[in-house]
């Protein structure tokens, strides 16, 4: 059976967009049928973040109002088969998105794929409800910042009480922390909140703590999710977080600060 | 200018504050006065002194149809005869809304089915105060005690930033935080057997010998039959972030930690206003 997996966090900029393109790269990459889905309607930027912008003809809201199938909308990734991407709209806004067309196009794809993730806009309105409506298991991405953490706890109750599956009363979704932009160094000496500062407050598992890295921005700017460049600390990150997401138990990494010797501090690891 | 002057310099005459109280709602299901009357009378003939001027909403929701005359001069003399006082409407509709004005009534939002009975009780009144004065003189109607049974909320996830619990009637028991910017209101007791980070207002309506209870005491605002504290501070060592009980003695706030053993052990910090 197919997993709805909704990226969220309520507040912007914190890495949900990021987060999405990689861990369904990383799902795809460990050989399952991926596909992701934009839901931020007229600020779309997954596609860039994909690579995909260029190839992108038909949209959501497309599919959601018949003018165009499924199967003319999802763009195939460039360096994973098994991955789709289906960008959101940049000319129309978040009204366009509606339950019945959402439930439509998310239960035609679970038809053909084991998971999809869902990319959430901002905010709690309604791209950010649509979004996690359907959602089976949800990433809660937060920065180690009190705003972030509020925003998220926010996010976790609406999750509790307006997912489909709260309103059909059955088991609620499923949670998982998903620490972005750590930086173990400044965690210490109090500027950011620490990872267990984090977890105290919303009090749901973690599935991993992704570093403040430099790699994300090149990445992101190359249009080639940083989970393809193994070498770099935060592509290590989201593989130890999507294989703990399909069961297997990883040791949590990057939580502490590298304390290296001086060859290493010299030469750098990554 | 000078007028800015005065006003300046003389106190101000009054202020206009926010403020939530607990209403009787009087639930009318027929617009037939008369009868009402009748049945009033028969009602309060064994307790004359049932109602002591108290305020009541007059909710419409049954008799809102369109075709339905109310004669809101009568009514409002019947109801005080009976020592009620009316002060508002709800759930009436746009000629009921217009007609209450007319006769010095407020309007209240339309709740919906807050007082839609299900049994065949006349009123539907839901007040602590009303439940003592029922307990000893006679039940007032047969089944009534069975709204009133105590009863006890829990609740046993995480209560986050920007919900609301409350617990009617009823005391409030939680066993997961309750986390910043979070609200849990209850009309008795409030327990928190986990982190108190939000705000927590205990005995709402009024009852004063209510408590709080927490593990960690981290609370943002806390509450006791509306004597509040908002928390910016720290507090003292053995509160914060403790085992905690609060409990009002007169217009004052006692935080006491929890395990204090001996009473020399019981420092307490004073509500000032």
């Amino acid at each position: 059976m197919a997993k709805v997996i909704v990226v969220t966090s309520g507040k912007g900029g914190v890495g949900k967009t990021t987060t999405s393109a990689n861990f369904a790269t990383g799902l795809a990459l460990n050989g399952h049928r991926t596909a992701v889905l934009d839901f931020d309607v007229g600020l779309r930027n997954l596609d860039l973040i994909m690579g995909c912008e260029r190839r992108v003809v038909y949209d959501f809201v497309n599919v959601i109002n018949h003018e165009a199938t499924l199967k003319q909308a999802l763009i195939k990734d460039k360096q994973c088969p098994n991955l789709f991407v289906l960008p959101a709209s940049q000319t129309r806004d978040k009204d366009a998105l509606h339950v019945e067309g959402v439930e439509r196009v998310i239960e035609e794809l679970k038809k053909d794929f084991d998971y999809i993730v869902c990319d959430s806009p901002a905010g709690i309105e309604k791209g950010a409800m649509m979004a996690m409506y359907f959602a089976d298991e949800a990433l809660i991405v937060t920065n180690p910042e009190i705003s972030s953490v509020r925003d998220s706890d926010r996010i976790l109750g609406i999750l509790a009480a307006k997912s489909k599956r709260a309103e059909m009363g059955i088991e609620p979704v499923k949670e998982h922390l998903l620490i972005t932009r750590y930086s173990p160094k400044r965690a210490e000496t109090g500027e950011m909140l620490s990872v267990s500062d984090i977890r105290e407050i919303l009090n749901i598992p973690l599935i991993g703590v992704v570093p403040e890295s430099e790699a994300i921005l090149q990445a992101s700017n190359s249009g080639i999710p940083a989970i393809h460049h193994q070498d770099s600390d935060v592509a290590q990150a989201y593989s130890d977080i999507v294989k703990r997401f399909l069961g297997e138990e990883v040791p949590l990494r990057f939580v502490n600060r590298q304390k290296g010797g001086f060859l290493k501090r010299l030469f750098g690891g990554a | 200018m000078s007028i800015t002057k005065t006003t300046a310099a003389s106190p101000a005459a009054f202020e206009i504050k926010g403020s939530s109280f607990t209403l009787l709602v009087l639930c009318l299901k027929s617009s037939q006065l008369p009868e009402l009357e009748k049945q009033l009378q028969a009602h309060l003939a064994k307790t004359p002194d049932y109602f002591n001027f108290d305020p009541i909403v007059i909710d419409l929701c049954n008799i809102n149809q369109n075709d339905v005359k109310l004669d809101f001069k009568l009514l409002i003399n019947l109801l005080k005869q009976h020592k009620l006082a009316p002060i508002g409407i709800c759930n009436g509709n746009q000629n009921q809304v217009l007609a209450a004005q007319q006769h010095g009534l407020g309007i209240f939002a339309d709740i919906a089915g807050l007082t839609k009975p299900k049994e065949q009780n006349k009123r539907s009144i839901h007040s602590p105060s009303k439940k003592e004065s029922q307990d000893t003189s006679e039940p007032a109607t047969p089944g009534s005690k069975e709204n009133f049974r105590p009863q006890t909320k829990v609740i046993t996830q995480p209560i986050r930033t920007g919900q609301q619990i409350y617990a009617q009637d009823c005391d409030l028991i939680v066993l997961a935080p309750v986390n910043a910017g979070a609200e849990i209101i209850s009309d008795g007791n409030i327990h928190v057997y986990a982190p108190l980070r939000g705000r927590a207002l205990a005995g709402v309506k009024g009852n004063t010998s209510a408590r709080i209870f927490c593990l960690k005491m981290e609370a943002e605002l806390v509450s006791i039959a509306g004597c509040y504290r908002v928390i910016e501070e720290k507090l003292p060592e053995n509160i914060q972030g403790e085992g905690v009980q609060i409990s009002l003695d007169g217009e004052r706030l006692v935080f006491e930690p929890l395990l204090s053993n001996s009473t020399d052990n019981k420092r307490t910090v004073n509500w000032q206003k």
